[in-house]
């Protein structure tokens, strides 16, 4: 499973410490 | 479909950190106007200051999303000029997907890197030379085709 984050200023963050970018997925449930 | 698939779920989380919206919630309206959104699936990467350094719209089964995405890895990695990390995963994506609808654009820019690493290097002609050899109907092709002209 993927845990996904739903804020962009924290997944940022945690880009800069892990070194890693980040990958965003916009969804529609529908 | 496609997320929870376990090598999909190592693709992404060995190069990035997954960051999900969905686009009905109206407190997910400001990042999506900063991001200039208008279809899902929309998938970007993004580096950590927030710049986006690769996208795409659209579902993709497993292998194909896989090819995708790491093609993305490699276009912010070849970005950055980090010219090793990019060639390493170019060639991981011909290695494993060579049939998948990202691969020519992964020999496109296995290229452009060993070019841009060593621009004394026959690499980038190398390269789109086999382009033209394992994908000659692919849009890279094309965008290669100044050098076939006489």
């Amino acid at each position: 499973m993927i845990e996904w984050m739903g804020d962009l200023e924290a997944a940022r963050k945690r880009a800069r410490d892990e070194s890693k970018f980040v990958l965003v997925d916009i969804f529609n449930p529908g | 479909m496609t997320y929870p698939q376990p090598p999909v779920v190592e693709t992404i989380t060995s190069h990035a950190i997954p960051v999900q919206f969905d686009n009905s919630k109206t407190e997910n309206a400001g990042v999506l106007a900063q991001l200039h959104h208008i279809w899902t699936p929309d998938v970007r990467v993004l580096d950590e200051g927030g710049t986006e350094l690769y996208r795409w719209d659209g579902f993709l089964p497993p292998p194909e999303f896989m090819a995708r995405s790491l093609c993305g890895f490699a276009q912010a990695h070849l970005r950055r000029r980090e010219f090793e990390a990019a060639e390493a995963i170019y060639v991981d994506v011909l290695t494993r997907f060579s049939t998948a609808y990202a691969a020519p654009e992964a020999l496109y820019y296995l290229g452009v890197t060993r070019y841009r690493r060593d621009p004394n290097s026959d690499e980038l002609l190398a390269q789109w030379a086999n382009l033209r050899s394992r994908y000659p109907m692919s849009e890279y092709r094309v965008k290669q085709s100044f050098k076939e002209l006489p």
